[in-house]
């Protein structure tokens, strides 16, 4: 094995061992080592100097040495990078107390496979939050449906819903429960409240944080994730029995009907999406046999500052109701755990803890509970055929800054505009999007930031598990079609194999399309299996504001092959032709950002910016009359406002937080 | 606070505040504890890309082409150097290829950083310290290029990169930001352009040509002589096979030409090719064609090129204008034929200005089956307005009527005759095989040692691409089965697979889009005429596309006509092109992954001729297609035809069958096309006698002495 291209086999036997059973996708790889990069300030990079198995040897050994190889794992892991016998090989580097992924040491019940089920466990970890209402911490728990959808108990937000002058809920025209007015200041969502072996911030000693708390646990703050103004998506109220707080019998199904439930559960919109790189419902139905359920929750557990996150085992054994309206489970819950996620062996939700008879009871007393005893949940599959069409209806999850891109100043830096960009992006995004969405032609005059394109891309997409790569085909005006295809590869550290066997026979212009382009969708196909690949194009109009012809030949012939490619969006940038048909809306000519735009940057995310607009628009004509528009004058008319912006955010100033 | 515009009215500030206090004061502490760091804390900082160290790396990538990232670093200590590449390597592509990493800088950072280098005086420095990193070979020429300006007048730096050359473009491309190069690199671009056009064709010339004078000399009369504008713009066709040499013909009439617009040799016609295969040149994308041959023009005629590209750039802004009313359906292409037509009166005043009026252009335009293909209205017949020949004709008119091209005359090169109003052209036979003589050239230009070559042509025959594909099957065996393989006749299983794959596959049936209509030519045109009757009773039914209705039928033999190099339109419906039928005939029959899918398309046949279910031709005829399919088939049926056919005296229903099967008897297997001449008189070849029956061969003898 080497580790870099050119030097001698040095390779430590346990570190190859362990990099032996990563499994070779160099692209996946890279998006997790992004991570580590972006957390951890470690500049090694694939790209320099490595091989795809030499780099994994690398990245171990360097992790390792700077106490972070846990982080790594678990990240490994997540992205089902690692393949048996990883974790035994992780003991032999790293000692096993603290190494250890609780799940494997979990056989309460069935036996899993130890690495599945510990994957499952770390990629579900970062999907649950506590929610916090009026300034209490965890009065209840959330999971991550959907990118910019959580799910809970709508029992949860109770106190926040909108209603009558009769004290009864006001319902929109398709049932759901809606937000009472002013509501979004009293809830906050908070992703990663873990106790974790590793440090949360860096270290003060310089730009390298090592993990210096080995061994010992420490509680993470936690990430806010910020809410939609119209936060509330959807929900299905309780009934009357699941909103009081006595005791009541958790068999009763008094009030729900099996199609139209009501179903207790809520689904609360974020402003931004988080990372959810595979869908974590399960997709049937549940087994009707009594099975194994993981639980993860922040009960409040009566401490001020709530419970980090905690995993409880029972099994899952009775449903009531045909088809099931609720079902019944064994694991310890206490109050703040209501809306948690019921996790099968596999980690896959099949409904939302809801509450119950031991919720009530002290966790000690538990014990003494009657076998009947048990608490209650609302199974997801009544209510989540709902999610894809509330996820849409709310429109893109703007983004306001570049958290991917650290090497812009500042960071994270400012994205101001492009939403027009940001909503094909995100129209893209779909797996279902049709092949006029998974083309973005990109224009603009110098200026517009045609090449920042491609940060927001990644931006944008980073967290679902999508791959991105770009190249400037302005670097590649020397080239025939067929090389430029074979950068194309290249960059997704691909290669066309057997693209040149049988040439000569005819046309090269025959041989890209018969031949060549086909190869490159082949292998564009390999590289997506299982996730989207976004190949950004810059440099298109190279040839004194034309395509080269060779350039010009691959992409046409490339989009011919769109529809074969399901995985691909290409986005293409600079592009000056004339789209093929059906494709005409696949183009964005660029505008600079509006009064809008500087408005929709400085509000809340989601906030209507209807106010605000008519007084930046002076403003920008302004300084446009000055000679500067564009960016620039945006960029000015933020600036200008900055200073009124951390007054306003300064945790003095705040009149929405009523705790 | 500093004030975006001098004079701002304080209450704008107050109004912003107020606002932008009660959008927040409405959020979280929690949520806007978390934004506060993120949209109101960033602060232009120190920029630790802009430290010395990485300003120099740049420095030297910017006068580099592509290199590998540790010798960018080389020098600097192992942590610093992971530093300096991570935090330039958004600047770069990254590409893997063949097991190395290579960085390129990407254009903006480029032109930043030369621009400063020039601005500041260090572009010296940075070569020298660039001298020492290895680049490709671009990068060498952009070195060299960059050096050249930097050295006092008179020094002599060889080149290591002709300007006109793929990497002498990237080089001036790259070196653009310094300034004072724009005219190379518009002679450089131009020079690009057209050894483009020619390259794309350069790999069917890699051997020579052969036994194709008479057709060269064709062509360069026609692109030679006068052209009298008072009579239409005269147009040559040139129609052959998929694999009869039509792009190598091409290829060696427009090198010279080229060789000579690349010259800068000012009599040279201008030669402009547009090959229907690039997805550019989509039907009825007038407006696309005609910036092509304005971009060619441009090549040939360079100093009407940066206009030419002016009127370019402004006619797709004034479309990106109007793009919103046009997006869809006929709308567009409406928009396509008056875009095309604006631009070419536009053009107009060019072509004048720059005297190009009466300066000979050959048009060259390849692969015209592409056009042929698509209808605006699929449903439509295939006339006036709805039949695509007549708008290229229309667009070739245009150039001259319009544009103002005089000197302008068309070379049509395809599968499928067009259909040229006015008697226009000069006609010419259709590329045919090559002689014995020039296919034995053929064969040796490509390897074969002498004493193979009339052997191997012998059993290849004389399509340019069967040569091809046979010399390299041939090549690749070795010598002991090269000799069986020439005594045997070519039999080898393996060529037949090869010129399936490379003929039939590539060449015939990768040219039809729709996976359906290619799977009624392949193995559907095992049948002799293809009606939406006959697809959907027929070939649906066994060729895998299921149950079709009448609709779907009617649709898919539309598609199928469409398809004009391969079938042409008869009274009695679809029929095969004969030529092309000749070439795929065997080769389909012989395909085993269809063997028993044109058996049961024959019984089919046989099944729905002899039912009387053949409402659209005459009954006589419809006989004849049973007899044709009858004999096609393989095993039990009806007609014991070895018995028929070797009675002493024959049905003379079968004779009469037989001699109305006429042309068709060819596509039946040895034993029973023997044996079908015998009935009709016909002479027989060697193989032929060999395989009759012993009493047919006695009849046929019997006759033979009676001459």
């Amino acid at each position: 094995m080497s580790t870099r291209q050119d030097e001698p086999d040095v390779a430590d036997p346990a570190i190859r061992a362990l990099a032996d059973a990563v499994i070779d996708d160099p692209v996946r790889i890279d998006a997790v080592w992004d991570v580590m990069r972006r957390d951890y300030k470690i500049h090694l990079r694939r790209d320099t100097d490595f091989d795809a198995h030499g780099f994994v040897y690398e990245a171990i050994s360097t992790t390792q040495r700077r106490g972070l190889l846990r982080a790594f794992a678990g990240l490994l892991v997540k992205a089902d990078l690692a393949r048996e016998p990883f974790p035994a090989r992780l003991d032999a580097l790293v000692r096993p107390n603290a190494a250890a992924l609780q799940a494997f040491q979990n056989g309460v019940f069935l036996p899993k496979d130890a690495l599945v089920a510990g994957k499952g466990l770390l990629l579900a970890c970062d999907h649950v939050c506590r929610i916090d209402i009026d300034g209490l911490r965890g009065v209840g728990t959330g999971v991550l449906v959907r990118p910019t959808l959580v799910a809970t108990a709508a029992h949860v937000i109770w106190h926040l819903l909108a209603r009558g002058a009769d004290d009864e809920l006001t319902l929109r025209a398709d049932g759901s429960v809606q937000a009472a007015p002013e509501t979004v200041g009293r809830i906050a969502l908070t992703f990663g409240d873990v106790e974790d072996y590793l440090p949360d911030t860096p270290s003060d000693q310089g730009d390298w944080p090592v993990a210096r708390q080995v061994g010992r646990k420490a509680r993470r703050d936690g990430e806010i994730a910020g809410l939609h103004d119209d936060w509330l998506a959807w929900g299905s109220p309780p009934t009357l029995n699941e909103r009081c707080a006595a005791l009541f019998d958790v068999r009763n199904l008094d009030g729900i009907d099996t199609s139209l439930g009501p179903w207790d559960v809520a689904l609360l919109r974020l402003a931004t999406a988080r990372p959810l790189p595979r869908p974590n419902l399960l997709p049937g139905k549940q087994p009707i046999r009594p099975f194994q359920i993981n639980v993860l929750h922040h009960p409040n557990g009566g401490s001020e500052c709530g419970q980090p996150l905690m995993w409880s085992i029972g099994k899952l054994d009775q449903q009531l109701g045909t088809p099931p309206v609720r079902c019944l489970h064994d694991a310890n819950t206490l109050d703040g755990s209501s809306g948690a996620p019921v996790y099968d062996g596999n980690w896959q939700i099949v409904a939302l803890h809801q509450g119950g008879e031991r919720q009530l009871q002290s966790y000690k007393d538990a014990g003494g509970l009657s076998e009947q005893g048990r608490n209650r949940a609302v199974p997801i599959h009544q209510w989540c055929p709902q999610l894809d069409v509330v996820e849409r209806a709310a429109g893109v999850p703007y983004v306001t800054h570049l958290s991917t891109s650290q090497d812009l100043v500042p960071y994270p830096y400012p994205v101001i505009g492009r939403r027009e960009t940001q909503r094909r992006i995100w129209a893209a995004s779909d797996p279902e999007a049709s092949d006029a969405d998974r083309l973005l032609i990109v224009r603009g005059e110098p200026g517009t930031g045609m090449r920042f394109t491609k940060r927001l891309v990644r931006e944008m997409v980073t967290g679902t598990g999508d791959i991105t790569a770009s190249l400037d085909l302005a670097n590649a005006v020397g080239d025939d079609a067929a090389a430029v295809a074979q950068r194309c590869a290249s960059v997704l550290s691909a290669k066309l194999p057997g693209v040149a066997e049988g040439r000569g026979l005819t046309t090269s212009q025959r041989d890209l399309r018969d031949d060549v382009v086909p190869e490159l969708a082949r292998e564009l196909a390999r590289v997506g299996t299982g996730q989207i690949v976004w190949l950004v194009l810059e440099g298109l109009d190279a040839a004194g504001g034309e395509s080269f012809a060779a350039v010009r030949d691959l992409v046409l012939t490339l989009l011919r092959h769109l529809t074969q490619v399901p995985s691909l969006r290409l986005v293409l940038v600079g592009w000056p032709e004339v789209p093929p048909r059906g494709f005409e809306t696949s183009v964005e000519e660029l505008l600079p950002p509006t009064a809008e735009d500087v408005a929709a940057y400085v509000l809340p995310p989601g906030a209507t910016a209807t106010d605000l607009v008519p007084v930046i628009q002076p403003v920008l004509a302004g300084i446009a009359a000055e000679g500067v528009t564009g960016y620039l004058a945006a960029l000015r008319v933020v600036e200008y406002l900055r200073p009124v912006l951390r007054e306003v955010l300064a945790p003095a100033s705040g009149q929405g937080d009523q705790s | 606070m500093t004030e975006p515009v001098p004079g701002l009215p304080a209450t704008v500030l107050a109004a912003a505040t107020e606002i932008l206090a009660q959008s927040w004061n409405r959020r979280s502490a929690a949520e806007r504890d978390a934004v506060a760091d993120q949209i109101a804390g960033a602060k232009p900082g120190p920029d630790p890309r802009r430290s010395e160290v990485l300003e120099r790396l740049r420095g030297i990538a910017a006068l580099s082409g592509g290199l590998a990232p540790r010798d960018l670093v080389r020098g600097l200590a192992g942590d610093l150097a992971e530093v300096a590449l991570d935090l330039l390597a958004p600047d770069f592509d990254r590409t893997w290829n063949a097991g190395r990493w290579t960085w390129t800088l990407r254009t903006g950072p480029r032109q930043q950083t030369l621009a400063e280098l020039a601005a500041g005086g260090g572009v010296p420095r940075a070569l020298g310290q660039a001298s020492a990193v290895p680049t490709d070979a671009a990068g060498e020429a952009l070195r060299d290029l960059v050096t050249a300006r930097t050295e006092p007048p008179g020094t002599d730096i060889p080149p290591r990169g002709e300007a006109s050359s793929p990497v002498g473009l990237q080089a001036l491309t790259w070196a653009e930001p310094l300034g004072g190069l724009a005219g190379d690199l518009a002679e450089a671009r131009r020079v690009a352009a057209l050894t483009e056009v020619r390259d794309g064709y350069s790999t069917l010339l890699e051997h020579g040509v052969f036994g194709r004078t008479a057709e060269l000399t064709a062509l360069r009369s026609f692109a030679e002589a006068p052209v009298d504008p008072a009579r239409p713009v005269p147009l040559l066709p040139m129609i052959g096979i998929g694999g009869s040499g039509k792009s190598t013909v091409l290829a060696a009439f427009v090198q010279p030409y080229i060789e000579r617009l690349v010259a800068r040799d000012t009599t040279a016609p201008a030669v402009v090719v547009i090959d229907f295969d690039r997805l550019a040149f989509r039907a009825h994308a007038q407006l696309e064609l005609s910036f092509e041959l304005t971009r060619q023009l441009g090549c040939a005629f360079p100093e009407a090129r940066a206009d030419f590209s002016v009127l370019r750039y402004q006619t797709r802004q004034q479309d990106r204008a109007t793009r919103v009313d046009v997006v869809t359906g006929d709308r567009q292409v409406e928009s396509d034929s008056q875009g095309s037509s604006g631009f070419a009166a536009a053009a107009a005043v060019l072509v004048r200005m720059h005297g190009l009026t009466h300066r000979p252009v050959v048009l060259v335009l390849d692969t015209v089956e592409e056009w042929q293909r698509e209808r605006l209205r699929p449903g439509s017949a295939r006339t006036g307005w709805n039949d695509p020949e007549y708008h290229l004709l229309e667009w070739t008119e245009s150039l001259r009527n319009v544009m103002g091209l005089e000197g302008l005359r068309v070379v049509l090169s395809g599968r499928a005759e067009v259909a040229l109003a006015g008697n226009r052209a000069a006609a010419r036979p259709p590329l045919g095989a090559l002689s014995p003589a020039a296919a034995v050239e053929v064969v040796l230009a490509n390897g074969i040692p002498d004493h193979r070559a009339n052997p191997l042509v012998e059993v290849l025959g004389g399509n340019p691409l069967t040569l091809l594909v046979g010399v390299r099957f041939f090549l690749r065996l070795p010598s002991r089965e090269q000799e069986a393989f020439l005594r045997d006749g070519g039999t080898a299983a393996g060529l037949d697979e090869e010129l399936r794959r490379a003929i039939l596959y590539d060449r015939f049936l990768e040219h039809i889009e729709d996976e359906r209509v290619r799977t009624l030519a392949h193995p559907g045109l095992v049948l002799r005429r293809v009606t939406s009757d006959l697809v959907r009773h027929v070939l649906a039914p066994q060729c895998g596309l299921g149950e079709v209705d009448d609709a779907t039928a009617a649709e898919l033999a539309d598609k199928l006509a469409d398809e004009m190099w391969l079938v042409r339109r008869t009274a009695d419906g679809l029929r095969h092109q004969p030529d092309v039928r000749r070439a795929m005939l065997g080769m389909m029959s012989r395909d085993s992954d269809h063997a028993a899918t044109v058996q049961r398309i024959h019984r089919a046949a046989v099944d729905w001729y002899a039912g009387g279910h053949e409402l659209s031709m005459d009954p006589a005829d419809a006989e004849v297609e049973w007899f044709y399919h009858s004999l096609m088939v393989e095993g039990e049926q009806d007609v014991d035809w070895t018995a028929e056919l070797t009675r002493p005296e024959p049905e003379p229903r079968w004779v009469r069958l037989a001699l109305a099967l006429a042309a068709g008897v060819t596509d039946l297997p040895t034993p029973v096309r023997a044996q079908v001449l015998v009935l009709t008189g016909d002479e027989l070849t060697p193989d032929e006698v060999d395989s009759l029956p012993s009493a047919t061969w006695d009849r046929w003898m019997e006759r033979r002495g009676s001459r």
